[in-house]
């Protein structure tokens, strides 16, 4: 290890040169031309043969190749009517350097499942099938910066502001929030709910204010969310929605067939957004609250939920997260974040 | 390893049919295209694009060189803004680059951020910058 190694500097030359060598490599098709080209070693492959591998064609595969030749990853030489590239000194190294990426399953399995996830508009495929296949260990990473108390505060903002959207402005509900914020961080004994203390008395005072100023609606809508267990699903989506649009929107969840307790991962991924399950408990679905509500939201329950006229009924295709790992719940969590955002909440606060 | 004989195996039956193609005479038979099983698949290989597009800008190795080499494995953005005679908003932003891309971890130690190596990627890193 020489001197520069050992306090971590990287000479400016250097980096500069990497970067432009990383930059050009960096897209899927030069990837993998990358690596079969370094697979070829020193016998080499003409352009005629990848593209026919790839599916891709010659013009495309030579544009690339080109790519890879400024960076000086690959070189070329002609042989006969042929041009043949060869992997360079610096391809292999990176290229071994690379190989062990696709290795690390917890993220190559968190990126399937987000183009799978992706997909739930055309209908979900079961997510266990998607994962049993290269999910041995259940992989828990934590989800970069979330718990930073700023990210928590970012995420209540504009949640806050969503709320009281057409009643305050976003810089009235900032100025409320981080005025709360500031009183609270004096008071406050557990530092570690300061995010969610700040959330429920930012949307109180702003709703006091809004009430006395005659700006709030009295009569509310209410919404109700189905799903099987009430464990998992309805419970994200009515405490979304709850910290969404407050006291706007009566919210209730119900299930089918009602589970023990919460999902502790359910509650584990929607801490990480600053929102406590923590006194929720699983219900079963009855008759009037069915009655009473205004919108219904199914999610996987099929027919067990009772019809009536008069009501809004929407049915979301939202997998079950019991049994999932930490990253497709979290992906789960943010799809019902996604669907209540742009299905629901343009309904109901108008 | 299974990724890992599956990648020699095949490297060398690229090579032998190299090999093969090279003893047949000009004119014969084309030899069989190379063979893109050792290739990542398209899924992986959207993974290293995403990966090296964060990567890929000189402050950004820089910063991950000095996160790496920092004596308990984190550093602070406003050490890394000074050694890097960087300002501070700007070493936010490219270390923000790098949260998003899952390359480094950030978590709260008192006032302060600080910014270590996703130990998933530590080997990814440590070939990069070392």
């Amino acid at each position: 290890m020489n001197p520069q190694e050992s306090t971590g500097r990287l000479a400016t030359g250097t980096a500069k040169r990497l970067a432009g060598q990383l930059k050009n490599l960096a897209d899927p098709v030069r990837v993998r031309l990358l690596s079969i080209i370094v697979a070829a070693r020193r016998e080499g492959v003409s352009a005629g043969e990848v593209a026919e591998a790839f599916d891709l064609t010659k013009p495309t595969v030579s544009h690339h190749l080109k790519v890879l030749g400024e960076a000086g990853l690959v070189t070329r030489e002609r042989s006969g009517t042929h041009i043949i590239y060869r992997p360079t000194s610096a391809a292999r190294r990176l290229h071994t350097v690379l190989r062990g990426i696709p290795g690390e399953a917890a993220a190559e399995r968190e990126e399937g499942l987000r183009s799978v996830l992706d997909e739930l508009d055309g209908g979900w495929r079961p997510a266990a099938e998607e994962a049993g296949a290269s999910a041995q260990v259940p992989v828990e990473r934590p989800l970069p910066g979330l718990l930073d108390p700023e990210d928590l505060l970012e995420r209540v903002q504009e949640r806050l502001t969503i709320r009281f959207a057409g009643v305050f402005t976003p810089e009235t509900v900032h100025r409320y929030l981080r005025d709360s914020y500031e009183r609270l961080s004096h008071s406050a004994a557990v530092t570690a709910h300061l995010p969610a203390l700040t959330e429920r008395f930012a949307a109180e005072r702003l709703a006091s204010v809004a009430r006395c100023e005659g700006l709030l609606h009295k009569v509310v809508p209410e919404v109700l969310f189905v799903c099987v267990r009430n464990a998992g699903r309805s419970q994200m989506a009515a405490a979304l929605l709850r910290h969404l649009a407050g006291d706007r929107v009566q919210i209730r969840s119900a299930g089918s067939a009602p589970g023990e307790g919460v999902d502790p991962d359910v509650a584990a991924v929607m801490t990480e957004i600053g929102i406590d399950l923590g006194t929720e408990f699983p219900k079963p679905l009855t008759d009037e609250v069915v009655h009473s509500a205004d919108i219904v939201i199914t999610m996987g329950c099929g027919d067990a939920c009772p019809v009536y006229l008069g009501k809004r009924y929407l049915d979301w295709e939202i997998p079950e997260p019991l049994g999932e790992s930490r990253p497709v719940i979290r992906l789960i969590r943010d799809e019902v974040d996604r669907r209540i955002r742009r299905e629901l909440l343009p309904g109901l606060l108008g | 390893m299974r990724g890992g004989e599956d990648y020699t195996s095949c490297v060398s039956q690229v090579r032998s049919s190299a090999a093969l193609s090279a003893a047949e005479p000009s004119g014969a038979v084309p030899a069989p295209p190379p063979s893109t099983e050792a290739a990542f698949d398209e899924e992986a290989a959207a993974l290293v694009a995403h990966l090296l597009k964060a990567i890929a800008d000189p402050t950004r190795l820089r910063l991950l060189a000095m996160i790496r080499h920092a004596s308990d494995g984190a550093a602070c953005v406003q050490d890394l803004a000074d050694a890097l005679d960087i300002g501070q908003p700007t070493a936010s932003h490219h270390l923000k680059i790098l949260v998003d891309a899952g390359l480094l971890v950030r978590c709260k130690r008192g006032k302060h951020s600080w910014y270590s190596v996703q130990p998933e990627r530590d080997e990814l890193v440590r070939g990069l910058v070392d």
